[in-house]
């Protein structure tokens, strides 16, 4: 059954790589400038534990693709228009406020995703789902702890909060979108349906924000199109970056 | 000039200064292990676990408001707290409890 599904499989697994490896690059942007000393080592943890995330699943890629290509060719090898990451990573870390939503919107998914994948049967994305979901759910519960002293803090702290909701709130359908071949492998029972936990998602999310009065805005119009293609203006810059060195080196060692 | 052995002054404008104690494994002592600077006991912890938990093994972690913690000034240490080892009669040991009489109920 899972043999049928590899190519499905393997364009999931490289698009929620992709997720992960673009997300801990715009974390790691706050390394250096975070609020406070103690919340560098927590946002470069955090970013790690994101990153080591990306390198499963570009690990179990590699694996399906059965090329002898590693996670560092998915990662430093791939031109932007190969990339499959939803929008709401591509985006600039913007301030302290457009963090910690966009880590509540991605944590909240990422755990409830991790939780079911653990349960998968196919051998690989179960591991993956174990060895991820203890840490997504330590980054659910920073960015929970964050919302609430943001959003029930300062008028400024307030304001800033509303103001990151009200902007990035149109880009959290997307995280239900599966990526090519989702389907496939969902119909094959290897991965659950994200549709299934988008109840459960928006409770999380909105329970924190709710208690501290952080209205919703109504969204017209959803923004999507990283699962196609379709990509963000932030995404060449961004990976120009993260691969300058690879590329400017290539196959070097050290 | 007392030569204080406190924990640092606790008033900073990025919060508290909280102490942070970690123990290893169940039963054991709590160990110190430094401090974080937090506005409230829950983002102590928070901080303290991504500080200070990365790589040892935990089984548990406090967290203290430094100003809850009262010390003793190391300039008095020889008053506070010099041993009476060489005051023998003050030892348990010292003296010798004689056997009770036989007969006795």
């Amino acid at each position: 059954m899972a043999d049928a599904t590899a190519p499905q499989l393997l364009s999931t697994t490289t698009a929620y790589g992709d997720d992960r490896l673009i997300l801990a690059q715009n974390l790691a942007e706050w390394v250096g400038i975070a609020p406070t000393l103690e919340e560098e080592m927590s946002i470069a943890n955090i970013a790690l534990d994101v990153l080591g995330h990306a390198k499963m699943f570009y690990d179990l890629a590699a694996e399906l693709e059965g090329e002898g290509r590693t996670a560092d060719d998915f990662a430093y090898q791939r031109y932007a228009h190969d990339f499959r990451c939803i929008l709401l990573v591509q985006l600039p870390k913007g301030d302290w406020a457009q963090t910690i939503v966009r880590q509540l919107m991605f944590a909240a998914f990422d755990t409830l995703q991790a939780d079911t994948m653990a349960e998968s049967s196919h051998e690989g994305l179960a591991a993956i789902g174990a060895k991820s979901r203890v840490e997504s759910k330590y980054h659910l519960k920073h960015a929970v702890i964050w919302t609430e002293r943001l959003a029930g803090g300062t008028e400024e702290s307030h304001r800033r909060m509303q103001a990151a909701v009200d902007d990035l709130w149109r880009f959290g359908s997307e995280l239900f979108e599966l990526p090519e071949g989702g389907a496939k492998c969902v119909e094959a029972g290897v991965l659950a349906d994200p549709a299934s936990l988008k109840e459960t998602w928006l409770e999380t999310v909105t329970e924190p924000l709710r208690r501290y009065d952080i209205a919703l805005p109504e969204v017209s119009h959803s923004v999507t199109g990283g699962r196609e293609g379709k990509h963000s203006e932030h995404l060449v810059p961004l990976l120009t970056e993260l691969q300058s060195v690879a590329r400017a080196f290539p196959g070097a060692q050290w | 000039m007392s030569d204080s052995i406190a924990p640092s002054d606790a008033s900073h404008s990025d919060g508290d200064l909280y102490e942070v104690f970690i123990q290893t494994k169940g039963g054991q002592p709590f160990a110190h292990v430094g401090s974080v600077h937090a506005n409230d006991s829950t983002m102590a912890i928070q901080v303290a676990r991504d500080v200070y938990t990365r790589r040892p093994p935990v089984n548990g972690m406090w967290v203290v408001k430094s100003d809850a913690i009262h010390s003793t000034d190391s300039s008095e240490n020889e008053m506070m707290f010099s041993p009476a080892d060489d005051k023998i009669y003050r030892h348990v040991k010292f003296y010798n409890i004689p056997k009770p009489p036989k007969g006795d109920s």
